[in-house]
């Protein structure tokens, strides 16, 4: 779980996971090339590279759409979760891909010249007035970088070094590098080809991902509405009966911040619903082996502290709770990570324990 | 266990059933997608050109060199024809430089063809043994020029190597800053007109009065563009002699 151990744990899931993925890029790349060599005219000058800088180029597109849908559906549907366990494997191997597509396209088209192959591709093309003109190509480098960025920084040793919430931030940038794609890919192969197949896709796989976000966040914030404290200042939450065993119901303070108040054992604890790890839900999360368990990637804490078990040393925030007359409450003030905190303890009504 | 109860943990490698069957067929329809795509996107693209360069296959042919507007060999020896075939360097350059010794003399050119259609190129190889004077070039007639009238063209500026089979695409948005960098460094730039019916003609653009063109009409190179100017055969090319600063955008 924590950088500090094992950094990357293997397991037969994640071998299988890793083996589809690659798997699919080269069926893609495969099918492309072949068709395209098999589609080719008896005589004609068609090389390889130029086939395999559009075949990378169109799977590095693909896969980022895929990276990016697995997060809403996973927030739409359970079923879709174990898809964001390696998802950053996705990230690196996108990034791989868009690299050799790259270093195709500058080697094949600005190189074999007396200038820098990068100096040329500044110079060659300078139109960034203009639309049918405009140098796609520095679009895609700008995403190549970022995407470098990404996958770089992927590894927990920088998610530890940067700490949760500027690695998020930084890992946003998903979101640019993708919309920089979209126009190179318009202003760039999509010009130059009749079939309305490419840019289609490129529209469609665009308002698909933007569309799963937004019903993602629609979704989200319909069952996500502020809750508003008493004067005494405590967050009133009904009968701790209505929370689920092993898993929680999470509500967000007048201030905006969300708490995950868990149920297990008879007992009822709160903590912060931002996973210290990628910030991930831990509200849709569940105790599993007396540990809260993030749905994301299965980071654990425990529910009285916050702390993740020995030998970890993740804490998250911990709130105070009680029950009053059957009424359970949360304090909407949060603690310092780590904070041990009384868990409220559920009465059993006579009746339910004669069942 | 319950569909509300499943959990996915990865590092316990426990995928419910029902989870294991869902993975199991969206790995499956992710892998025959992936396969579909690519040929999809393959069988849909536009058609990459006619042309062809063998590199490989180096030949000697004997002619008359002219360097002006872009290097010519001037030549019976291909088929019959006489023909204008362009020199042009087997790299990013041009081979002017090399020529200025050399102009109007009769001269072997080892290289390697490019054809498009009637087009024929020769590509030589430099820091090479590539051209030298003989005595051998016989009944080569003198340059004929005939005015053919002035035209209002829409096309494109393109590289005439890459557009006869260096380059797939030769021609287009993701050609042109390499169409761009190769007229930059010395390579002959062609007009591809095409009329409304798709009818697609080929000439070597040149200034108003017959001469190269360069620097001025880069911006403008790999992008649909309309300019008028004069036609002009000058022996088995024709000439579209134009201003550059009147090509325009389209």
């Amino acid at each position: 779980m924590s950088h500090g151990y094992t950094a990357v744990q293997w397991n037969r899931f994640k071998w299988r996971y890793d083996a589809v993925v690659l798997a699919g890029v080269t069926f893609f790349i495969a099918s492309f090339v072949l068709m395209t060599m098999g589609s080719r005219i008896e005589g004609q000058s068609l090389t390889m590279v130029q086939v395999l800088v559009r075949a990378f180029g169109a799977a590095s597109f693909l896969l980022l759409n895929v990276i990016l849908a697995i997060g809403p559906l996973a927030r739409l549907s359970a079923r879709f979760k174990p898809l964001l366990y390696n998802r950053r494997h996705m990230g690196v191997l996108c990034f791989l891909l868009a690299l050799v597509h790259a270093g195709l396209a500058l080697l094949w088209y600005q190189g074999f010249s007396a200038l820098n192959p990068v100096v040329a591709l500044f110079v060659s093309n300078a139109r960034f007035t203009s639309i049918s003109g405009f140098p796609f190509e520095s679009l895609g480098l700008i995403a190549l970088f970022l995407l470098a960025v990404l996958a770089v920084s992927s590894h927990d040793f920088w998610q530890a070094a940067l700490g949760p919430s500027v690695w998020k931030r930084i890992h946003m940038s998903v979101y640019a590098a993708y919309g920089l794609l979209v126009v190179h890919i318009m202003l760039g192969v999509v010009q130059g080809e009749k079939a309305g197949l490419y840019p289609a896709s490129v529209i469609g796989m665009f308002c698909l991902i933007a569309g799963l976000h937004g019903f993602s966040a629609f979704t989200g914030r319909v069952t996500d509405r502020k809750v508003k404290a008493s004067l005494d200042g405590w967050i009133n939450l009904g009968a701790p009966q209505r929370i689920p065993e092993n898993r929680a119901k999470t509500i967000r303070t007048a201030k905006g911040e969300r708490i995950a108040v868990f149920r297990y054992d008879g007992k009822i604890s709160a903590v912060t619903n931002i996973c210290a790890h990628q910030n991930g839900p831990l509200g849709e999360g569940r105790i599993i082996d007396g540990c809260i368990t993030c749905p994301w990637h299965g980071w654990q804490y425990r529910p009285e502290d916050g702390r993740s078990p020995p030998p970890f040393a993740e804490k998250i925030s911990t709130y105070r709770v009680q029950i009053d007359n059957g009424v359970l409450y949360v304090h909407p003030d949060a603690l310092p990570p780590g904070t041990q905190t009384p868990p409220a303890l559920i009465e059993t009504k006579a009746h339910d324990q004669k069942k | 266990m319950t569909r509300k109860n499943n959990f996915f943990v990865g590092y316990h490698d426990r995928l419910h059933k029902p989870d294991r069957r869902a993975m199991v067929l969206a790995g499956g329809a992710g892998l025959f997608a992936a396969a579909l795509a690519g040929a999809k996107l393959a069988v849909h693209q536009q058609a990459w050109g006619s042309g062809n360069w063998d590199q490989q296959k180096t030949i000697v042919i004997e002619g008359v060199v002219e360097q002006s507007p872009y290097p010519v060999l001037r030549t019976a020896v291909l088929d019959g024809q006489m023909r204008s075939v362009s020199l042009v360097c087997s790299s990013k350059c041009g081979v002017s430089a090399q020529l200025e010794l050399l102009e109007g003399k009769s001269v072997w050119v080892r290289g390697s063809v490019i054809a498009r259609g009637r087009h024929r190129l020769l590509a030589v190889v430099e820091n090479a043994d590539w051209i030298g004077e003989t005595q051998n070039v016989q009944n080569i007639p003198a340059v004929t020029e005939d005015y053919l009238g002035r035209a209002a063209l829409s096309g494109e500026i393109l590289d005439a190597k890459c557009w006869s089979g260096a380059m797939r695409p030769g021609s287009g948005k993701t050609h042109k800053a390499c169409a761009s960098l190769c007229i930059r460094m010395g390579g002959t730039p062609w007009f591809l007109a095409r009329d409304k019916n798709g009818k697609r003609a080929v000439f070597v653009l040149t200034g108003p009065k017959g001469e190269p063109l360069r620097e001025a009409i880069l911006p403008l190179v790999g992008e649909p563009v309309r300019v008028s100017g004069r036609l002009v055969r000058r022996d088995d090319l024709v000439q579209f002699r134009v201003d550059p600063a009147a090509i325009q955008s389209v």
